[in-house]
């Protein structure tokens, strides 16, 4: 067992677990919606939606909004 | 503890600086004073711990030493270091984000692990993080029946999130991607070496600490900063 | 000292919405009654709604929850109040703080307030940062001539000492109204009530509960606690006021556990500023919910006798 840090990360230097923390860092606060992340939101949805009537309704009143969204997200172009 | 100064990650802090949603700022201020230090409730019982350093370590890209360190994770949360900080440095924010990227690294999942029956459990099936559980066999028989204290106070006898309220938090966590991250928590097992089957305590590495397994392996974690805790070692000092 | 330029910028509404805290109703729920009761009988009517959840702020710290998923739930629970058109009031200073800090960078950062809107317009609502929220010591203190005309059980020879806790004066420097330092406006209330008044060395020394480390760190959070204990049970008060859940379940349960533990007999009542409000209002002993309390029930009763029931 090592018994300091330093043996335990071996070859790898600061710089390679930085870069491992901000790309991690930049994935979690990305505010972007590209098309894997927007499938990983679908089942949290569906499963709001099948929660009563009124969860419906709140989700369909917003899919005017989420069309665009999505068209973006598939053809990962932004509209002018 | 000898680290070579070309190990350090320079630039380290001004790039992660953006990312962070401004969760860390300022962090460059530092006077270096020693004034969180000095009323820091966690240094008062553990002498390793010293959020100046962490602070330092941070700024000049020292970024291994911080985040195996053991000392990361002895933080309060009390906000002291902020109230007395002459540049108003918010340590417990740094805090709780390197503890994020400590977990990504791989150290104290076995801490988190703990915890994670509190959301999993009470947050996301209640919408009440602390439940009406009572662990400590006297305080049950002292208190009895909470929901009867509440009847006799004027409340209803229990406090209720509706149904909604559940289902409208279920979903943030869900589309937060906050349910998938604790169910990684949740598939950590702990293994405890007084439990420990043979086979396991051979493929245990780490011996000391409760490690592994499930999907993530958890790492051993180092006093980094100074002499292990406790307040026999504090106050020797 | 009060910051009476601060104070002084408190409302004071007819409604204010009740944030309920998860400690406050599952372990004292003294803190839910007395805080509406006293509330109302001060002339601002609480409103309620079943709807709200826990602040998060516990998972988020505990590292359960990453800050994109707490965020939203920060701005939901909000908008709950928004949309009453009302400001909020906490009886926790978690509550208080993470309600406060996470509205407060929400609404200085368009961008993060734009994503968690689309969030919460998916379930039909709205974060507009409109919603002010105000600790209930805070109200208390904006109210206090009021509290002055209606106290019907003077505290009377009643020794008590304060604790103020870290996340309302320390993590809010700049929004709470007294200085993180040397806070007294608590004191006053006391005095206000015909309580005296006792200090203790440790004042201004954290509770101990740490967040997590009750549970991750025991033996940290218990020698922290000891050494606030000890400081109190030097100055010996009848009762200890806390103005946080979380510090009042520590300060509470761990005089038991050190006692169990270690052999000591640590006997402070703890009250929550709500409670010991209440108890001066004259709000019914029941509702006051002392059976709920662990530590120093016979000290209670005492005072109790002698304040009047
Ligand atoms: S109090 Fe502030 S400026 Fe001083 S060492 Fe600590 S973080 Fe740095
Ligand atoms: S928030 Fe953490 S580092 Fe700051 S004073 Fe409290 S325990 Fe110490």
């Amino acid at each position: 067992m090592a018994d300091n840090f330093m043996e335990e990360y071996g070859k790898e230097t600061s710089r390679d677990v930085s870069m491992r923390t901000k790309k991690y860092f930049s994935d979690l606060f990305s505010l972007e919606m590209p098309l894997g992340r927007m499938m990983k939101m679908m089942p949290g949805m569906l499963k709001f939606m099948m929660h009563g009537k009124d969860t419906r309704e709140d989700l369909f009143k917003f899919m005017p909004q989420m069309m665009p969204m999505m068209k973006e997200a598939i053809t990962g172009k932004k509209e002018g | 503890m000898l680290e070579q100064v070309k190990d350090w990650d320079d630039d380290f802090y001004e790039t992660f600086k953006p990312i962070a949603m401004g969760f860390v700022n300022e962090a460059e201020k530092c006077l270096q004073c020693g004034k969180c230090t000095g009323q820091c409730p966690a240094a008062a019982v553990t002498p390793s711990y010293n959020p100046r350093k962490i602070i330092r370590d941070l700024v000049y890209g020292n970024v291994k030493r911080v985040l195996s360190s053991v000392e990361l994770w002895q933080c309060f949360f009390c906000s002291g270091c902020y109230s007395v900080c002459p540049m108003d440095i918010n340590f417990p924010f740094f805090v709780f984000m390197f503890r994020l990227a400590a977990m990504n690294e791989g150290y104290g999942w076995e801490d988190v692990k703990q915890l994670e029956g509190y959301a999993e459990k009470s947050y996301l099936k209640d919408g009440i993080t602390v439940s009406t559980f009572e662990r400590n066999p006297f305080v049950m028989d002292n208190i009895g029946d909470i929901s009867k204290i509440r009847v006799e106070a004027g409340l209803p006898p229990e406090r209720t999130v509706s149904p909604r309220g559940i289902a409208e938090i279920n979903m943030i966590s869900d589309l937060s991607g906050m349910t998938a991250f604790m169910k990684q928590i949740g598939g950590v097992e702990l293994l405890d070496c007084t439990t420990c089957t043979d086979e396991q305590a051979k493929r245990c590495k780490t011996k000391p600490m409760p490690s592994k397994v499930g999907k993530i392996k958890t790492h051993h974690r180092y006093y980094n900063y100074g002499e292990p805790g406790g307040k026999k070692n504090a106050e020797a000092r | 000292m009060p910051r009476l330029d601060k104070v002084a910028q408190i409302p004071k509404p007819e409604q204010i919405f009740f944030f309920k805290s998860c400690v406050a109703s599952n372990k004292y729920p003294g803190i839910e009654a007395c805080g509406t009761e006293s509330l109302r009988i001060l002339g601002v009517e609480p409103v309620e709604s079943d709807e709200q959840t826990c602040c998060g702020g516990f998972v988020t710290f505990a590292n359960v929850a990453a800050p994109t998923a707490s965020m939203p739930a920060v701005a939901r629970n909000l908008s709950l109040a928004e949309e009453k058109n009302l400001d909020t009031c906490v009886v926790c200073n978690g509550c208080w703080t993470f309600l406060n800090e996470f509205g407060h960078f929400m609404n200085n950062n368009a961008e993060v307030k734009g994503s968690v809107n689309m969030m919460l317009n998916m379930m039909g609502r709205e974060y507009k940062g409109t919603s002010h929220v105000f600790h209930i010591a805070e109200m208390y203190y904006r109210l206090k001539d009021d509290i002055s005309k209606h106290v019907l059980r003077p505290l009377k020879g009643v020794k008590i000492a304060t604790h103020y806790g870290c996340h309302y004066l320390g993590g809010g420097k700049y929004s709470a109204i007294d200085d993180a330092q040397m806070p007294t406006y608590m004191e006053e209330l006391i005095d206000l009530m015909g309580g005296t008044v006792v200090p203790y060395a440790a004042n201004r020394e954290c509770c101990g509960t740490g967040f997590t480390q009750i549970i991750n760190g025991k033996d940290l959070s218990l020698d922290h606690t000891q050494r606030k204990l000890d400081s109190v049970q030097e100055a010996d008060p009848d009762m200890l006021i806390v103005q946080c859940p979380y510090c009042h379940s520590q300060l509470d349960r761990v005089q038991q556990q050190l006692n169990f533990r270690q052999g000591v007999n640590y006997q402070t009542p703890v009250l929550h500023i709500a409670q010991l409000v209440g108890m001066a209002l004259g709000l019914p002993v029941s509702q006051l919910a002392f059976a709920a309390h662990v530590s120093g029930r016979e000290r209670l009763e005492n005072v109790l006798d002698r304040v009047g029931r």
